[in-house]
């Protein structure tokens, strides 16, 4: 084995310093590729997730609309896969794991990225030309509390003895998108157990809201695509501007 | 021959132009032996010379070191020196670190950290020249076509089977299996449709082996399957009803997908008796 070695390095040294140097460079430049491989190619950026989600899925490129990867501020999120949107009234968002939704006519586009890329799931659902929803599900594809946002505050314990206190709300959350200028409140409804679960919502930009219907666990044996809705929108003096009614998933 | 202080002197005067360690370290031994050889010579020509006197003879036809110092600075260019031990070491760390990867990260069956593989019966006949198309950045391609002949008294069903190879130089984003289970409709030569929407039915045949004992095995009577896959490519094996085939019954291949659509046909010609 030292012979072998030690004639290798002989043979070494009759190459030049440039070609070895390229040697070594192509060769690292190939393991680099094979740990990169192995580890599932993983992109630096979200975004290049999801785009990547979009080729390999035969979907055409969408225009961005939400992506919870915000930072967040009150350091109050679950798991470090969670991610962070903010609403204009500064209130923070948190949805388990990144979930990006993108947009093109009518159709939107909602993937969720993990870093592990068989975990990763893209869907693309179709959009009415005026406020439609997107449910964020996961791949269950049933209404789950993958939303919550925190409060907090001086309290007490179950006992009696003053505590602070903080109160996770879960939600099933919503994307609404295209919505109509002049809308101060959302409302969505839905049918689901026999009863009906509502909840309001939060404007992120001028024509995306975020709405969320509490729960605290999953809710119903139907798939999401069967479940009737009833969406509300509010004007500034709380008059009804808009009531649609549909099934989610159809946009 | 004893290195006194006047050689060591000139030798380090020499190279101390050299600025990368180990080229300096080498020249410096070349000198030196080079030195000493001349020494040797000339004390061979003149038994009789002292030491000291053949060595200030050898150093004065060397040269000034100075002189030797600006000329070895100038052919011996550091960069290349640092960049080859830097990539010398890297090549050290990344190698072992790439393989313990390689083999601690669990592979995930057809998942995207495998680097190759095969599943299933595969391809049965393969054919080259099949029709190709692009979209979406990757080339699909027919690569095999057969009838596939089951023993009645199996309880089998026939069909037909058709490979699709997905391929793309962006061996990153190799497509993903679920866009072709979605997207493709098949074709039969009697016109026949069937539009897979991410469904595969499995037929059920039985096989007796040589002490009697009776295996149910399953195979893909309508769908499609990943049977093979590379760094470059995915392959997979299309299947339905053989119904009314005639040898050259053509099978059509639709992919429509948001990103656009193509077909791929292929007669099918071969029989292959399972």
């Amino acid at each position: 084995m030292k012979r072998l070695w030690k004639k290798l390095e002989e043979r070494l040294e009759r190459i030049g310093r440039g070609r070895r140097l390229a040697f070594n460079l192509v060769f690292t430049a190939l393991f680099l590729c094979l740990a990169w491989v192995r580890l599932g190619c993983p992109l630096p950026t979200a975004e290049m997730e999801f785009r990547r989600l979009e080729r390999t899925h035969l979907l055409p490129r969408s225009e961005v609309v939400f992506s919870n990867g915000g930072k967040s501020k009150d350091g109050l999120q679950v798991s470090g896969e969670d991610g962070s949107v903010f609403a204009l009234d500064g209130t923070e968002l948190h949805l388990r794991g990144r979930w990006v939704v993108g947009m093109r006519g009518d159709r939107a586009v909602v993937a969720l990225l993990h870093r592990n890329r068989n975990n990763q799931y893209i869907r693309s659902c179709p959009l009415d030309s005026g406020p439609s929803l997107v449910p964020l599900l996961g791949h269950g594809e049933y209404l789950d509390h993958s939303g919550y946002w925190v409060t907090h505050g001086p309290g007490e314990t179950p006992e009696g003895d003053p505590a602070y206190v903080y109160h996770y709300h879960n939600f099933a959350p919503f994307l609404l998108v295209n919505v109509p200028e002049g809308i101060s409140g959302a409302e969505i409804t839905v049918r689901l157990e026999g009863g009906e679960h509502s909840g309001g919502g939060w404007q992120l930009a001028d024509d995306v809201w975020l709405l969320g219907i509490e729960l605290e666990r999953r809710l119903g044996d139907e798939p999401v695509d069967e479940t009737a809705y009833t969406l509300r929108l509010y004007r500034a003096d709380r008059s009804l501007l808009l009531e649609k009614s549909g099934t989610l998933g159809e946009g | 021959m004893k290195e006194n202080s006047i050689l060591v002197r000139w030798l380090n005067t020499a190279v101390s132009g050299i600025r990368f360690g180990p080229d300096r370290e080498r020249v410096r031994g070349e000198l030196a032996d080079h030195i000493e050889d001349k020494i040797i010579g000339l004390r061979r020509a003149f038994p009789d010379i002292p030491e000291e006197e053949a060595q200030e003879r050898v150093l004065s036809a060397m040269g000034d070191s100075e002189v030797l110092k600006a000329e070895l600075a100038k052919v011996h260019k550091p960069w290349l020196g640092w960049l080859w031990k830097a990539s010398q070491w890297m090549l050290r760390v990344v190698m072992p670190v790439a393989m313990l990867i390689s083999l601690a990260v669990e592979t995930n069956y057809n998942g995207y950290n495998s680097l190759r593989g095969r599943s299933g019966p595969g391809i049965y006949h393969r054919i080259t020249g099949g029709d190709k198309a692009r979209l979406g950045g990757y080339t699909f391609q027919i690569t095999g076509a057969a009838y596939l002949d089951r023993m009645e008294e199996q309880g089998g069903c026939d069909t037909l089977q058709v490979g699709l190879r997905v391929s793309s130089p962006r061996f990153w984003e190799r497509v993903d299996p679920n866009a072709i289970y979605d997207s493709l409709t098949t074709v039969a030569p009697n016109g026949g449709r069937y539009a897979l929407m991410g469904r595969m039915i499995l037929g059920q045949y039985a096989v007796e082996d040589a002490w009697g004992n009776v295996e149910i095995r399953a195979y893909l009577l309508n769908g499609a399957e990943l049977c093979d896959w590379d760094l470059w490519y995915r392959e997979f094996a299309v299947c339905l009803p053989a119904e009314d085939w005639e040898p050259g019954g053509l099978v059509t291949l639709e992919l429509n997908s948001q990103a656009g659509g193509i077909s791929l046909s292929v007669p099918v010609t071969e029989r292959v008796v399972l």
